[in-house]
């Protein structure tokens, strides 16, 4: 009687613990299913990933678009529809072989012609295309591999073909061949599928069942990885109103929301339901000139907006208090970081910039300055700019359009001086977005100075990271010394989530959210 | 206007006490606004970063903003533009007003065509009206103060065209044409005065419908653009706060309520005094 | 009556010709390329060269009038968005039921209380509830709806938490949240409609109840209640009509700012988007679809009207 009872005891008590520890694996184990809200604050223009930079459709694509080479967690080139790549030895061609096997969202298997079709598309309609002058053509050599020829070395060009804003997404050879730009139907290779698109409302995307994670790698990381879709449905929902995004989280419907600013997150991160993360820097913002209008047009002028500016009044209103002063293009603890040219950022010069001014002969002419109300941090500095130029005698309007809108304003030259804009980090750590945007092909602002283009395409081309280095450092010099744009300092900025939404440590958010890897724990 | 007239008026005003409050109060208001600069030590446009969002207190009595900028000065130099706006738009809408009424009035083959334009920018709602025309002109304070002038003309062409047909049929009007004079003087000495205390009820309210108008599109991003402070953009700034500082949507919106409730009162006190017939106009 | 009312739709008519012209000039009004200010400033030349292909800009002025007119009778074609990637009809179809429940369910609130309040003051003039909805109608219609919407969400949304700060929830999906997303913005509007109907209830019923005709019954000795009821409120009720559908054109402007403090996917906040979009075809057919939906609610008014008292006819 004894023995029995005691084995009734222990059995008992091994089902206690098979019993605690079944419950303490699920908490961690990821559970697929379930829908996402995601709250974002500015509406994409177009979901079609090669034809615009803005960060709102980058949002989108990184979850249904693949490309050759994306970046991992640290900004380096990282394969992913590619499974192997070689340089010849004159560094002309780029044979590149593709993984089998990967599937498009519409059931077709991922072939060499459809990634040829894709960047035929990319030089066609690609907003980036000025960068690929160098490239030639694509080979298709068979099925499933590709070469790239070129004009000219460029060393940097996997990195080229690896970051992650307008790049050349691979998309079906069909729907490469007829598409327009921004016309593009949405079908790609990654872990989630577009269903639909309610222009002023949401984005909807599905898992996609036939996507396999990327079995090179152990986990995500960066832009790709192995990644692995837990969701049944991500939303993307457009809340444009700070306060109704924020009320979206308190409520709970939705599970992540993006863009909060300090002051209410630290509100917000009393209450117990919520996670807040902090992202900083989150962004850096910046004005650009009209190099083809006056009064813009003149270096003089430019160079007074510069020492007019008190870069830590604006930045410390802008990012709510949280923010970083930084004259460099590209951001601290990043490889090829500098602050050359430094001497010119944050002067808060007020006279010198009425000297020059007076100098330039101007008269107090009337000047466009546009900024998006939905950039958020880039509107707040914009106020504050156009305060303190107007405290020197500059006569400015500020125009605002929804951001879209904007960036079609700034491609005609007689309706504006000032552009507010900005850049988010994109966990690049490489200069080539800036020589590409420097370079007089890309009429960025209109600009368009043939040193600048000499020290851009310089940059390019050499292969050591130190020599680059260099050129990237007397490219911003450059940049400062003849006021061509005007960066303002980098600043922060919180997303909130759900916390019973879990992810495989990783950050959720890599500067923009990624929703792979990431389950609702309820 | 005869004495005896202008007694009786005199009258009636002291009786309406309410009317007394609202003229009073407005009076307080357009006074606030003048002095503006005298009443505050903070420039509305000056940045302060290291107050922002403070909270009422002695140094700044609403508070500060997300830019650190002095609540109480802002609200101040925002009632002074919204009244200089109004001001602007009750003037230009009275007087297009009232040569659109007077014209349509008189003259028969005009009030056709006249009042069927009138009535098809009567068709739309105010606001709606003035983003249609801002949509044309382009957004900011001039073109809002064009828009709202087109949005209320209607009205008050209206109000003086009907007053107009009245009086043409009376009598010392007839007798002035009969003897020959001259139709321009005919319209402005015997028909414009007596369509004057209908239209002055009138443009009182507009100036109430126009300040809240100018609001309501800056709120939304049209109007007064920053970092000129209008009430209407200091509460649409505010709107982001809202939860962590909320005294930055309280203060403009009671300088909006009760500038406009002074004005309601003034009006609806005129209107009580100059015509008590006009109770359900 | 019949013939009453196709005098009304008749005299209508030209006005509606009015709105629609207007509208169609919207685009035209504008300085710029009218292709360019229909496609978009940020489209690519492709679509620039399709919208101006589409236009026909090439044709002369009065038969580009007549095509459009076509399409818009014909087809209900009020022209594309190349914003929002869909046709105006459809943009504006799939906002107006909110914007317009939202207008219904605020008038329903407004008439409800408003002619309450204003009868019950009329009748018991000078009295505290008298005083009392005299004072609420000021302050109703010297509150700037935005500002009062606001105030209810700091309120009763981010200290009380009892209804959203926002957003709004189909009733297919949550009946009771969509009640819930529905409540502010309802009474946000609701309250300055009732304002103004309370003071013309009011001052319609006191102009009636002084009529010869209702103290004569009176002092025949009729109960008050009954007076009140069969007498006077049927004859006050013209000037109250009135003033609803007047309140009616008021509220789908209100719309634009309220769905605007609300976040609510309505008719009016997609205007608001719009003019910060510069999205002209969209405005244009915002500005004819509720221009014409006013010009149909006057038009009912005008119908009861009719209804209310015999003597009104065709004139």
């Amino acid at each position: 009687m004894k023995r029995s009872a005691l084995r009734s005891v222990l059995l008992g008590l091994a089902l206690v613990a098979v019993g605690v520890l079944a419950v303490a694996a699920e908490a961690g184990e990821p559970k697929k299913g379930g829908a996402f809200r995601l709250a974002v604050h500015q509406r994409p223009p177009t979901l079609d990933w090669q034809f615009t930079s803005a960060e709102s459709t980058r949002r989108v694509a990184i979850h249904v678009y693949e490309n050759l080479f994306t970046v991992d967690e640290q900004g380096a080139p990282i394969r992913q529809l590619a499974e192997d790549a070689k340089v010849s030895a004159d560094g002309l061609t780029y044979t590149v072989t593709l993984r089998k096997g990967v599937l498009f969202h519409n059931g077709k298997e991922l072939k060499a012609e459809d990634v040829k079709a894709s960047f035929d598309r990319f030089k066609r309609i690609g907003v980036r295309r000025g960068e690929f002058g160098a490239l030639k053509q694509v080979d298709v050599l068979d099925d499933y591999t590709v070469a790239f020829r070129l004009t000219e070395p460029v060393a940097a060009f996997i990195d080229m073909l690896a970051y992650p804003m307008a790049p050349p997404a691979i998309m079906p050879k069909a729907i490469a061949d007829a598409a327009e730009g921004g016309k593009a139907e949405i079908i790609g290779t990654g872990p989630y599928k577009m269903v639909e698109w309610v222009a002023d409302k949401h984005v909807k995307l599905v898992r996609f069942d036939g996507y396999k994670p990327d079995a090179r790698y152990q986990k995500p990381t960066g832009f790709g990885g192995r990644r692995t879709a837990y969701l049944d449905e991500l939303y993307l929902v457009l809340i444009e109103e700070a306060g109704a995004r924020e009320g979206a989280l308190i409520s709970g419907e939705a599970q992540g929301v993006i863009s909060i600013s300090p002051p209410s997150a630290r509100n917000l991160s009393r209450l117990k339901t919520l996670n807040m993360v902090e992202i900083n820097p989150a962004g850096k913002t910046f004005i650009m000139f009209n190099h083809a209008k006056w009064p813009t047009k003149e270096q003089k002028f430019r160079e007074a907006v510069t020492a007019a500016l008190n870069m830590e009044e604006i930045m410390a209103v802008a990012g709510d208090g949280v923010y970083q002063l930084s004259p460099g293009l590209l951001f601290p603890g990043t490889k090829y970081y500098t602050d050359a040219g430094k001497e010119f950022y944050n002067q808060k010069n007020p006279a010198k910039a009425k000297q020059l001014l007076q100098e330039v002969g101007y008269k107090g002419e009337e000047m466009v300055y546009i900024a998006a109300p939905d950039l958020q941090q880039g509107f707040k500095a914009a106020i504050v700019v156009s305060q303190q130029l107007r405290d020197v005698g500059i006569n400015l309007k500020i125009e605002s359009y929804d951001f879209g809108t904007a960036m079609g304003v700034r491609g005609q030259q007689d309706k504006w001086n000032l552009f507010h804009t900005g850049q988010i980090p994109e966990a690049t750590a490489d200069p080539l977005p800036w020589a590409a945007w420097f370079h007089s092909s890309r009429k960025w602002g209109f600009y368009g100075d043939p040193a600048m283009d000499e020290l851009a395409t310089r940059l390019n081309r050499i292969g050591t990271f130190e020599k680059r280095f260099e050129a990237f450092k007397h490219m911003q010099e450059y940049m400062w010394k003849t006021a061509a744009f005007l960066p303002l300092g980098n600043y922060g900025s919180y997303d909130g989530y759900q916390n019973y939404v879990k992810g495989d440590d990783l950050k959720l958010s890599f500067w923009i959210p990624r929703l792979w890897n990431v389950w609702l724990d309820r | 206007m005869a004495t005896s007239e202008s007694r009786i008026y005199l009258a009636r005003m002291s009786r309406n006490s309410l009317c007394m409050v609202g003229a009073a109060s407005l009076l307080l208001v357009v006074l606030v606004a003048l002095l503006a600069p005298i009443l505050t030590v903070y420039d509305p446009l000056k940045v302060d970063p290291r107050s922002m969002l403070a909270e009422p207190s002695v140094r700044h009595l609403f508070g500060t903003d997300h830019f650190g900028r002095d609540l109480y000065t802002r609200v101040l130099y925002g009632t002074r533009i919204s009244l200089r706006i109004g001001t602007i738009v009750t003037l230009l809408t009275g007087l297009l007003g009232a040569v659109i009424g007077l014209a349509s009035g008189y003259f028969r083959r005009l009030d056709g065509p006249i009042m069927r334009l009138m009535d098809v920018l009567m068709a739309f709602p105010a606001i709606l009206l003035a983003i249609g025309v801002m949509a044309v002109l382009g957004t900011g304070e001039i073109n809002a103060i064009i828009a709202l002038i087109i949005v209320y003309t209607p009205r008050c062409a209206r109000i003086v065209r009907a007053s107009t047909l009245t009086v043409k049929t009376r009598e010392y009007v007839q007798a002035a044409r009969v003897l020959g004079a001259r139709e321009g003087r005919i319209i402005l000495r015997h028909i414009f005065p007596n369509c004057l205390s209908p239209l002055i009820v009138q443009l009182v309210f507009v100036f109430a419908y126009a300040i809240v108008a100018e609001a309501a599109l800056s709120f939304i991003g049209v109007g007064t653009p920053p970092p000129t402070p209008s009430l209407g953009n200091i509460l649409s700034e505010g709107r982001n706060y809202l939860a962590v500082a909320p005294w930055a949507t309280v203060a403009p919106g009671v300088a909006i309520s009760v500038t406009v409730l002074a004005l309601n009162l003034a009006g609806d006190g005129l209107r009580d005094i100059l015509d008590p017939r006009m109770k359900l106009g | 009556m019949f013939r009453y009312i196709l005098g009304r739709i008749l005299a209508l008519l030209p006005v509606l010709l009015l709105i629609s012209v207007s509208s169609f000039a919207l685009i035209h009004l504008v300085p710029g390329d009218p292709a360019v200010i229909m496609a978009g400033l940020q489209a690519p030349d492709e679509v620039i060269r399709q919208v101006r292909e589409a236009m026909r800009l090439d044709i002369p002025i009065h038969q580009q009038v007549y095509e459009w007119y076509k399409a818009l009778v014909l087809h209900g074609d009020l022209g594309h968005s190349y914003f929002l990637n869909a046709r105006v009809s459809a943009a504006i179809l799939e906002r107006m039921p909110l914007t317009l429940s939202v207008a219904v369910l605020a008038i329903l609130l407004a008439s409800i209380l408003g002619i309450g309040l204003g009868v019950l003051s009329a009748v018991r003039q000078n009295s505290g509830v008298d005083k009392l909805a005299m004072v609420l109608s000021l302050g109703g219609l010297s509150i700037p709806n935005f500002w009062l919407g606001l105030m209810l969400i700091m309120y009763f949304s981010v200290r009380l938490g009892l209804f959203p700060t926002g957003g709004y929830v189909p009733w297919s999906q949550d009946p009771l949240e969509s009640l819930r997303s529905l409540a502010l913005p309802t009474f946000t509007l609701g309250c300055t409609a009732a304002a103004l109907i309370t003071r013309t209830s009011r001052a319609a019923m006191i102009e009636v109840l002084t009529e010869d005709y209702v103290r004569t019954a009176r002092a025949k000795g009729l109960r008050k209640l009954v007076v009140v009821n069969k007498h006077a409120l049927k004859n006050a009720l013209l000037p109250i009509v009135t003033v609803i559908g007047n309140t009616f054109g008021l509220l789908l402007g209100g719309a634009v700012v309220t769905e605007t403090v609300f976040s609510l996917p309505g008719m009016g906040r997609l205007v608001a988007l719009s003019i910060l979009r510069r999205d002209y075809p969209l405005i244009q057919g915002a500005l004819l679809t509720i221009g014409v939906l006013y010009v149909i609610v006057n038009l009912l008014v005008d119908v009861c009207y009719c209804l209310l008292d015999p003597r009104v006819k065709f004139d």
